[in-house]
Order: C-alpha cells, then structure tokens, then sequence
C-alpha cells in the first residue's frame, strides 16, 4: 500500500520556492531516512504529509487521502518535532494520559519504562524541559503512540550522545517489534545510516536520489593506492574528493568500472573500497563553489 | 495495516475533555473576576443618596449587579478571544484533531463556560441582597419570584454567549490579519460617534437597542443564537486554510 504518495509538489513561501515538482511515493512498512542539507525543505514535506501544511501546487496523498484537515490521517500519523507544543498547566503524566486517550495503540508500559529510564519527573511540565530533554520526551511519545505513519523531524535536537544512540536502539528495537512506516529527517547521517532502510535525498527543490541505503552506497566506490597508478585510472571519470597522503592517494569516484577495468586496477595494486552513505551523501551533494577555506582565503589577500 | 478511522463526534469529545485538563485558568480567571466585581459592588463604591427636608431625612444606597454583569461581560470576551489565538490552535494539533473539530471543541467550552458565568452573574443579585441585609439589617427589594430569576438566567447566558462568540471571532481574524484589531477599535468609534439614517441614535445605540430592547424572551434568544451562530462560521471559514505549528 502506497502510505505516502506525492505528484509534482511545488511548495512557495511568497517568491521563495522551497519545493519544485516533487515525486514520490513511500510504500508500507518502510523505515526512510529524509535526508538533506539545511533548509531543503524536509521539515515542510513533513508538515505537507502530517497536514499541517497546504501545498502551493501538485497533489499529496497519504492512505490516499488529502492529509490537509483529514481527521483520519490525523489519528493514525504522528509529527514529531520541535514546535510540539502544550498547555503550561499539564504535567508530563497528564500529557502522557492525554495521548493514551487519543492513540488507540498507545503502549502506556513502554511510555513509562523509557519515562523512567530517561529519568523524568511525572511532575514536572513540559515547557521547563531542557531542550534535549524535551526532544527526548517529545521521542518517547513518538515511539509509544505506535501510530501505523511516525514521522520524526530532527528528532535528536539538542540529545546528548548517549541519549542519542539509546534512542536509535529503542526506535530500531520497536520498528522491530512492531512494524510501521517510519520517516525520520536527520543531517546526521553518518549516525543513523544503519538504522536507514530507505533514504530520500532532496536537494536544491527536488530529489537527488530515493532508494535503499546500499543503493546509495554503491553509487560509488574508493579508489587507493600509489598515486601514479591511481590518477591515470580516474581520469575520466567523475571525482567528488581526492586526498593525497604521501605517494598514496586516495579518492572518492562514481561506481561505473566494468568487471574487468577493476580486474585490471586491481592487479596494479590499486584497492577498491565500499563507501558509506553519509560520504555518498556529501558527494552527490557538494557545493560547487569551492571550499569554507576560499572564504578565508579571499579575505586575507584583500 | 489496521488504521482507525475515526468520527468527526468522537474527535471532538476528546479534544474537549483534553482542553478542560489543560486550561483550568478559565475557572480560576472566572471566579477572581467575580469575587473581584462582589468586593468592589459590596463596598463604599455603592450609589448613595439623602434627601431632607425640615423634619425627614432620609438615606438610601442603591446595590446592584451591574458590576458583576459587566466584568463577566468583558471575561467572556476575553476567554473567547484567547481561546482561538494561535498559541492554542497549535497546542490543539499536539494530537488527533483537524481545524473543525478544534472549533467545535471550543465553541462547547465556551457554551459551558457562558451558562456557568451566566448563572453567577444571576446568583450575585441574591447574594448582594443578603451580604447587604446582614450588614444594615434593613433591605427594600422585589419579591422573590423564580420565573423572573429564572429569565434572567436565561438573559445571563446568552449575553455571554453573543461576547464570547464575539471574542471569538475577533481572535480568530486576528490570527489572519493581526490589524484587524486596529480596524475593529476604529469601526468601534465610528460605530459610537456616528447617527444611523433615521432615528437619532448612534449606530452602537442602535446595535445596543437590537438586543437589550428585545421584550420577547424567545425573540431574544433567536436574535443571540443567530448572530452567534454566524461569529463562529465566519471564525471556522476563515481559518480553514491556516497552517499550523511553524
């Protein structure tokens, strides 16, 4: 079943076009990662297929319905993010009887076993947390609702490390125990590219790529070895980073060697190695105006 | 994947028994506002009177609950203005709900909250009475009569009901167009200053006259329930497209 399905989507804040003519479609059971650079747009998808958000153009439709005022999307999808937020009088156990109310398949045991091991107080109020605090709060919701759509928009915000990683092994744990779709937005790629079985990469108003992790990863491939064997190799091909150690070089290429070219690099001692999804990631999506040393560069001579 | 699909009824229960947890200072505000109106209208702050002549003299002081009336008046304004700001829209969409059953969650609370003030503001006659019969030992009122008690428990309610819905509508504009405040404060004084077409009477006079004249209780209530009713559609309509939690 299509869960998330979006036709030539256009999102405008007045003459800014955020979002241009995006397709795609998210099917059941999938754990994707929105992936991105700053200000791409994925928050606004994630508000577009929550229904807090109207489009400028195209169609989105999530359990095929309209999302926008859908009290059925609503019920079964969950945004979690940072504008979430609630009344001063309510403590966090009020807030966590609220959402039993309203998610029929709240687990009320694991809410409180994760309330407690992140050591909250049923007491306090939500507006007092600290802003990790609060993003882990706003995280344990998100993972007890059990909601059949869960979206997470940036969800470590302000975590600590080793709250970080705990809530990647309960997210990845309960996705486990209970299957779902789940959408999770992160810059942090190279954290959760592991837990990722999907990845959609949006840049520059459209989409880069939208396919496994290892999809990804094989996009390309690092090529090293002495540097006079390795640069004739590469040359016509396409490059997205050289390192230079030494006589060793070291560079990251697109994956299209035939069988036998590699046969034949290899043999002249040149070793190919898999890259990972957060340096595919940075290759499809480098900046082609140079690097942040130019800017210094620049102002120093001047 | 099992999905729930859920009614618009069923919504708008839980968002209801979600606001009353969450917004207590409705009440509180409420009860301040009136104990706040008893102390000032029990006190020295009463209308008073002498009249003499050579051998009588003769001191009154009048009581009255038109404090009481007026600062409830203004409270369901303002509980209905805050209701429909943007703080609680957002909060609203913290859970299960869309624009709809939002409004029509509020537009209950505000129904309740308009009969509770409604019967405060009917109660604070009586007890004005007794606070002032035990503090002079002397009183001159009407005659306990419940039919008229009761009219003005209906009158109360719905008088509350028109403001508040009226607060309403004013918070829900303001969160399309935040000037509109300013629009409203000059439609106010152009309303107060200037004289409708025929009779030579403000056109505020005139808007006053529609309700405060009506003699036909039923009439009254019709009148109310109509212009109520048509705040809250134009408060639902016009922020039916508005995007929430940014």
């Amino acid at each position: 079943m299509k869960v998330v399905e979006f036709k030539e989507v256009k999102k405008s804040y007045g003459s800014n076009t955020v979002l241009n003519n995006l397709t795609f479609t998210i099917n059941e059971g999938a754990l994707t990662g929105i992936i991105g650079r700053n200000g791409v747009g994925k928050s606004t998808i994630m508000k577009m297929i929550s229904g807090h958000t109207t489009v400028s153009a195209g169609s989105v439709k999530v359990f095929e319905e309209n999302p926008f005022n859908s009290l059925m999307v609503s019920a079964n999808s969950i945004l979690i993010d940072d504008t979430i937020s609630f009344s001063v009088k309510l403590t966090l156990a009020d807030i966590l009887n609220e959402a039993k109310r309203f998610y029929p398949n709240w687990d009320a045991h694991l809410a409180q076993r994760l309330f407690d091991y992140f050591s909250f107080n049923l007491k306090s109020h939500h507006h007092t947390l600290s802003k990790g605090k609060k993003s882990t709060f706003n995280a344990i919701i998100g993972i007890a609702a059990h909601c059949p759509l869960t979206i997470f928009d940036e969800p470590i915000n302000g975590m600590d490390a080793v709250v970080r990683k705990d809530f990647y092994r309960a997210l990845l744990k309960d996705y486990i125990a209970h299957p779902r779709t789940i959408l999770l937005s992160s810059h942090h790629l190279e954290e959760i590219e592991d837990l990722l079985e999907d990845i959609l990469l949006i840049h520059s108003g459209g989409i880069h790529f939208h396919g496994s992790t290892t999809d990804l990863q094989e996009m390309f491939i690092k090529v090293k070895g002495k540097e006079q064997s390795v640069l004739p190799s590469i040359a016509n091909r396409s490059v997205f980073s050289k390192q230079i150690n030494g006589s060793f070089c070291e560079t990251l290429v697109k994956n299209d060697f035939t069988l036998d070219d590699r046969r034949l690099m290899e043999a002249s001692g040149i070793q190919f190695s898999a890259v990972s999804a957060n340096d595919a990631y940075i290759a499809l999506t480098a900046n082609m105006k140079g690097g942040i040393d130019d800017v210094f560069s620049r102002t120093e001579s001047e | 994947m099992y999905l729930v699909e859920p009614s618009l009824s069923d919504v708008v229960k839980k968002q209801i028994s979600f606001k009353f947890k969450a917004y207590p200072s409705i009440w509180t505000s409420l009860l301040v506002v009136q104990l706040l109106a008893l102390a000032l209208g029990v006190g020295p702050f009463s209308s008073g009177s002498m009249s003499s002549d050579d051998m009588l003299v003769i001191s009154h002081s009048e009581i009255s609950s038109d404090l009481t009336s007026v600062f409830t008046i203004i409270w369901a304004m303002l509980t209905g203005f805050l209701l429909a700001t943007t703080a609680y829209f957002n909060e609203a969409f913290a859970f299960t709900t869309n624009r709809i059953s939002h409004h029509l969650s509020n537009i209950f609370i505000l129904l309740f909250a308009s009969t509770i003030a409604g019967v405060f503001v009917t109660l604070t006659g009586p007890l004005l009475k007794l606070v002032t019969f035990l503090r002079l030992d002397s009183l001159y009122s009407e005659p306990f009569d419940l039919s008229v008690l009761l009219l003005q428990l209906g009158t109360a309610v719905f008088y509350m009901l028109l403001f508040s819905a009226f607060g309403y509508l004013l918070g829900s504009l303001f969160q399309r167009v935040i000037w509109i405040i300013l629009l409203i404060i000059m439609l106010f004084l152009f309303f107060f200053f200037i004289f409708g077409s025929t009779s030579g009477q403000t056109i505020f006079e005139q808007i006053v006259q529609f309700f405060f004249s009506e003699h036909s209780f039923p009439l009254f209530v019709g009148k109310v329930s109509l212009t109520a009713l048509l705040f809250f559609a134009i408060s639902i309509v016009t922020t039916q497209k508005i995007e929430v939690r940014k």
